[in-house]
């Protein structure tokens, strides 16, 4: 049985690999998807003060990592039963909201465009953020920086 | 492909975060593009490890590994790397010092796998295992081999600078690829091999701008127990455990800066034998007491003391991990 692997499956955060089985007609027979790893934050979060999960769990993912640490921070009030106010709610949504774009230009730039703008056969030197900015040219690349710098800063 | 000098950068025990800071250098990554190469990059580029097999050896003049040592996976990636590559920096604080994944070095790893898969919260009823080799009708399937212990990249390969950082900060990043790009037009040497690059050689307390004053520490307090934070006064001081005066400069003390106590994520400042134990003599001569018993009690007010002293750099500190890692029971 004739098998092909893709390792590592790329262009998204963390490691993942896939195995394709062909039979002898050269048709798919099986697919494997695996994840090969593993940290153990469900273990060395356990023991640790309320107050550290934001800035340990915003760890889990550094392309989203203020997802996890607002996810953190709700369970931190709602251990303590509070509500926040007004003002500590809007400073959340802010930031949430800064982050929500520039993850989506993190994407739509860097991780799932490349394949839309440059094409799925687009040679692998090109089929990425770098094939992007040179497709569409130095003068666009640059905004699509200036707008992702606006998420940032 | 031209004949442009070679990029790569990958991830081994990590988050993506080191990756998204590279990006985050903005129009610095047009120069990054502009004067190498990028042949290996998972979170950016297709290329396979089959493709780095191919290569031939030191072709790849510079490569970021970020990411600690946790499996048998990242270790083989960590010599392929090294045999490929020219200048190998170690990157950010996974590769360098272990950071957050570290922390699991506190713990067995029949531990780590019992809270990963069998607690309330994971629908597991077969109670199912990760396996190493995994017999199926089409073949074998294989996932790394998990090592009781996690280590830093330098204890794995020969690594010729380190740049730490949880993450690197952004403009740092782009001093360091400015300067590899004026190396490479001959306008500049490189450092020392061995060398720490993009951060600042003593501690974040030397960049911190709030004042300090006198020994007044009668008890450590948790950030949500404080209902005014005093806006110059050094946070230690008023009592918040901040790790300041342990952690390497280099991030313009960003956090005592907003508040927030320094988590310490650039690790250890230059003559830091052991973070914890400088930040343990740091925190020990500002507490205003003589009395053993007192001095017991005060610092009983750290609820997390392992944490606390080793949040990022368990994995190279003195001791590296617990008991329960080492004897992996």
């Amino acid at each position: 049985m004739q098998r092909i692997t893709i390792d590592p499956i790329t262009r998204l955060e963390g490691h993942g690999k896939i195995e394709i089985f062909l039979n002898e007609e050269g048709e798919v027979a099986n697919t494997y998807f695996q994840v090969p790893e593993l940290r153990g934050f469900e273990r060395f979060c356990v023991g640790r003060p309320v107050e550290e999960m934001p800035l340990l769990t915003s760890r889990i993912c550094g392309v989203c990592p203020e997802a996890h640490h607002m996810a953190a921070a709700k369970a931190a009030d709602a251990v303590y039963h509070v509500d926040p106010p007004p003002t500590a709610k809007k400073l959340c949504e802010l930031l949430f909201s800064a982050f929500y774009f520039t993850d989506h230009t993190t994407h739509f730039y860097a991780l799932g465009g490349p394949d839309f703008i440059m094409g799925p056969d687009a040679p692998l030197a090109r089929r990425n953020i770098f094939g992007v900015i040179h497709k569409v040219g130095l003068e666009i690349g640059s905004k699509v920086i200036q707008a992702r710098n606006m998420g940032i800063a | 492909m031209s004949d442009k000098p070679k990029f790569a950068m990958y991830w081994a025990c990590s988050c993506g975060g080191c990756e998204i800071a590279v990006l985050n250098i903005n129009e610095k990554i047009l120069d990054v593009d502009g004067n190498f190469d990028v042949v290996f990059w998972p979170m950016v580029m297709d290329a396979k490890i089959k493709d780095v097999e191919a290569m031939p050896d030191k072709s790849i003049l510079l490569t970021l590994f970020n990411g600690g040592m946790r499996n048998s996976d990242n270790v083989a990636m960590a010599r392929l790397l090294r045999q490929k590559t020219q200048i190998l920096v170690s990157f950010g604080s996974c590769a360098t010092e272990g950071c957050i994944p570290g922390l699991a070095n506190l713990s067995s790893m029949k531990e780590i796998f019992d809270t990963a898969y069998q607690t309330i919260s994971t629908d597991n009823p077969q109670n199912t295992r990760p396996q190493w080799k995994t017999p199926k009708p089409e073949g074998e399937l294989q996932i790394p081999e998990f090592f009781p212990v996690l280590r830093t990249l330098d204890e794995v390969v020969d690594v010729d600078y380190y740049m730490p950082g949880c993450p690197p900060e952004s403009h740092r990043i782009a001093a360091v690829v400015g300067l590899v790009v004026d190396v490479l037009h001959g306008k500049t040497a490189l450092p020392p091999k061995g060398s720490v690059t993009g951060a600042r050689p003593s501690t974040v307390c030397d960049e911190c701008p709030r004042t300090r004053n006198v020994k007044t520490i009668k008890k450590f307090v948790r950030v949500q127990d404080v209902s005014v934070i005093n806006p110059q006064v050094c946070l230690l001081e008023q009592g918040i455990p901040c790790n300041g005066p342990a952690t390497r400069s280099g991030c313009g003390a960003l956090c005592p800066k907003a508040a927030a106590q320094c988590i310490g994520c650039y690790g250890p400042a230059d003559d830091v034998a052991d973070f914890g134990a400088r930040l343990m003599t740091a925190f020990s001569s500002v507490i205003d007491s003589k009395d053993p018993a007192e001095i017991d009690r005060i610092l009983d007010s750290l609820p997390d003391p392992a944490g606390q002293f080793y949040r990022f750099n368990l994995a190279k500190s003195l001791l590296r991990a617990a008991r329960p890692a080492w004897r992996n029971e």
